[in-house]
């Protein structure tokens, strides 16, 4: 019986995972835009439009603090919280008495010292991260003095597991080691990074690291009790920062909005590898020597002869391949594949054709 | 020292999904389940093919075809594809094709095809209700009763149907034998008919019972695919069957199959001209009685030898009396 289709054995199917890697930078430099789209978070563009149907969306950035700080009046302390409870919620999930984790920047230290009780997120979209960030690709560098650069970066730190996935320890670098008081295990990490969320927790002290706001120690705890107020411990308070920065404003008193937007206007750049996880399907259609050297194409022949036998009977059949098919029980085509040139077949050749099929 | 193999490895291909390929995949339901493939020739004109230049210079014309990219339309694909005939079939100089059996009008068991007055449109013609039938001067056939029974495209009700005559066309080989016995492998026993939902389905019209089928599938595009085998029996009566020596065919040599079968058209253009007016143009036709002004609508059917993959496609006119004009049942 002649025959156009030809089954797959279970062996000519096999499934493959790949990962693929885009370079994704955003510079300050090329125009970035914010547009403030709610209350709760804000908006970054990477393009110097602030229409929502224009420009590129590249992250969010938000503001929350934990429910362990002081009570405060203003307004946004609520939704401060509910932020900050929201991300940690998804992120960390719950202790096993169904309380919410919080942020800590020394994971492993159980006297939650370094526990980050007020954090700025920043949300990366999931058009420019795609499915996660690549683990040692992240640099997000800042300007907290204005002038010199402060990286955050995610490279050699060690991998840990959360809800969502994988996040790792985001620190501090800087080449200006005058400006920049780096302290290992002191103050070197200043942030978390969950690579499948595409989430950076940073803290709001990150900007401390900046050796002339730590020389003023002043101001008032009223909001924030010292005890809570994260990596640097006692000798710091938010007010100072405020002094010189105009940070501590937005986290003790400030709305969200002019938080995010403090972080905002000291990004530089924000540079990772974008990682699309890939799932092929692999079809290993072959033609046995003694397949496919007939063809039903018009052409083929010409008052019902070959026509490539030149009426030769024992000339051998010739076909030239151009596209596979692959097909459902019933015949239908699902997916078709191209090859770049006709491939020649005959009885004296077989060959094996992979079709990938990328989901 | 001896030099690097060449490699002459794998063909690794990216394959894209067809549209209908999408939705199955959308469906969620397992109906996407890749089971088996084939190869096409599309691009390919074997008339390039050189017989009389050197063994290597035979093809080159053809080697040089410039390949496009996938096209994602199911329908678009795939429409010539290769054959595997068994291990040791190198020998075959014929090869069998399809043809329409376009007998005279009035034969019995034929296909009515009718060349317009109007030079627009030469195919075939599908009247769609009784108004057609009586203006297309059928009355003599003494058509009564409901609708029904004068859906399909046909003039004579009590056996017309489309045939399509499979075997070698040429006349090196002997007409009083059949594939089926010299050639089995080539002998169609499957076909696959695809028509557009919108307009129609494939039915049975066996002395005047007519049985619409079920299409094994519809795609994306509304295109239906039937599939008819020597054992699809409706009626008592076979869709596929061995030519006989002693059928009147247009195949010149050895004969193979016979397929018959029937368009009917869907109630969308019985009871209402909107399909007409979205898809169709009006057309002065006269056919054998005075001009008359019909709302047409052109399609066509596609008949696939699932074995051979041989294919041919009909068009098709779908003509409705605008009801406007004056019945003329002369």
């Amino acid at each position: 019986m002649a025959s156009s289709y030809k089954y797959l054995a279970d062996h000519d199917r096999v499934v493959i995972n790949n990962e693929l890697d885009t370079q994704v930078t955003d510079e300050k430099g090329a125009g970035w835009a914010t547009s403030s789209y709610s209350p709760y978070y804000f908006v970054q563009f990477a393009s110097g439009s602030t229409e929502w149907a224009l420009a590129t969306r590249t992250f969010d950035i938000t503001y929350g603090r934990s429910a362990d700080t002081l009570t405060s009046s203003a307004g946004n302390y609520q939704a401060q919280k509910n932020i900050y409870n929201q991300f940690a919620k998804v992120l960390l999930g719950h202790e096993s008495n169904g309380t919410i984790k919080k942020f800590n920047l020394a994971p492993e230290d159980a006297s939650g010292a370094k526990v980050l009780h007020n954090a700025l997120f920043v949300n990366f979209c999931r058009s420019q991260m795609a499915d996660k960030i690549k683990q040692g690709s992240f640099d997000l560098t800042i300007n907290p003095s204005g002038s010199e650069e402060l990286h955050l970066i995610d490279s050699g730190s060690i991998i840990r597991e959360c809800a969502t996935g994988e996040y790792a320890l985001l620190y501090a670098s800087s080449s200006n080691t005058t400006d920049f008081d780096i302290e290992p295990g002191v103050n070197d990490v200043q942030g978390l990074l969950f690579y499948e969320a595409g989430v950076a927790v940073i803290s709001p002290y990150v900007f401390s690291i900046y050796d002339s706001i730590n020389a003023n120690p002043s101001g008032s705890d009223e909001f924030i009790g010292e005890n809570t107020l994260g990596i640097l411990g006692s000798s710091l308070d938010l007010d100072e920062i405020y002094d010189s920065q105009n940070i501590a404003y937005y986290v003790t008193t400030g709305s969200i909005e002019d938080g995010a937007l403090a972080l905002s206007e000291n990004i530089l750049t924000a540079s990772y590898q974008s990682t699309t996880e890939l799932n092929s399907s692999i079809y290993f259609c072959r033609a046995y020597n003694h397949e496919f050297n007939y063809s039903s194409n018009p052409t083929y022949l010409k008052d019902s002869k070959i026509v490539v036998k030149g009426d030769d009977p024992e000339a051998l059949p010739r076909t030239y391949i151009t596209t596979v098919g692959l097909y459902g029980e019933d015949n239908q085509l699902l997916a078709v594949a191209k090859l770049s040139e006709p491939v020649l077949k005959t009885p004296e050749n077989e060959l094996i054709a992979r079709v990938r099929i990328d989901f | 020292m001896a030099s690097f193999l060449q490699n002459n490895g794998d063909i690794i291909l990216d394959a894209v999904l067809t549209d209908y390929g999408r939705k199955l995949l959308a469906k969620g339901d397992g109906s996407f389940n890749i089971v088996k493939f084939a190869f096409a020739d599309d691009e390919i004109d074997y008339g390039l093919f050189d017989v009389t230049a050197s063994s290597i210079n035979k093809d080159t014309q053809i080697m040089n075809t410039p390949i496009l990219e996938a096209i994602t339309n199911n329908a678009a694909s795939m429409k010539s594809k290769l054959m595997s005939m068994g291990p040791g079939i190198d020998n075959m100089l014929f090869l069998p094709i399809m043809k329409i059996y376009n007998a005279n009008e009035g034969a019995t068991g034929t296909f009515y095809s009718a060349s317009l007055a109007n030079p627009k449109y030469t195919g075939h013609l599908v009247p769609i209700d009784i108004m057609n039938v009586k203006n297309m001067k059928i009355t003599s056939q003494g058509l009564t009763g409901s609708f029904n029974e004068y859906l399909p495209g046909v003039l004579n009700v009590s056996s017309r149907n489309i045939i399509i005559d499979q075997g070698l066309d040429s006349s090196e080989t002997n007409s009083n034998q059949n594939l089926k016995d010299v050639y089995p492998a080539l002998y169609e026993t499957e076909y696959n008919i695809y028509v557009d939902n919108k307009f129609c389905s494939i039915g049975a019209n066996t002395n005047g019972t007519l049985t619409a089928l079920a299409p094994l599938s519809i795609d994306d595009d509304g295109l239906a695919v039937y599939k008819l085998t020597e054992q699809t029996l409706v009626n008592n009566a076979t869709h596929v069957r061995a030519l006989t020596s002693t059928d009147t065919t247009d195949i010149n040599g050895l004969r193979g199959s016979r397929l018959n079968f029937t368009i009917v058209p869907n109630g969308n253009l019985m009871y209402t001209d909107s399909m007409f007016d979205k898809y169709g143009e009006e057309l002065s036709l006269n056919i054998n009685k005075p001009t008359r002004l019909f709302k047409t609508l052109r399609s066509s059917v596609r008949v696939v030898g699932v074995n051979t993959g041989y294919s041919v496609e009909l068009p098709l006119l779908f003509a409705k009396l605008k009801s406007t004009e004056a019945d003329c049942d002369c």
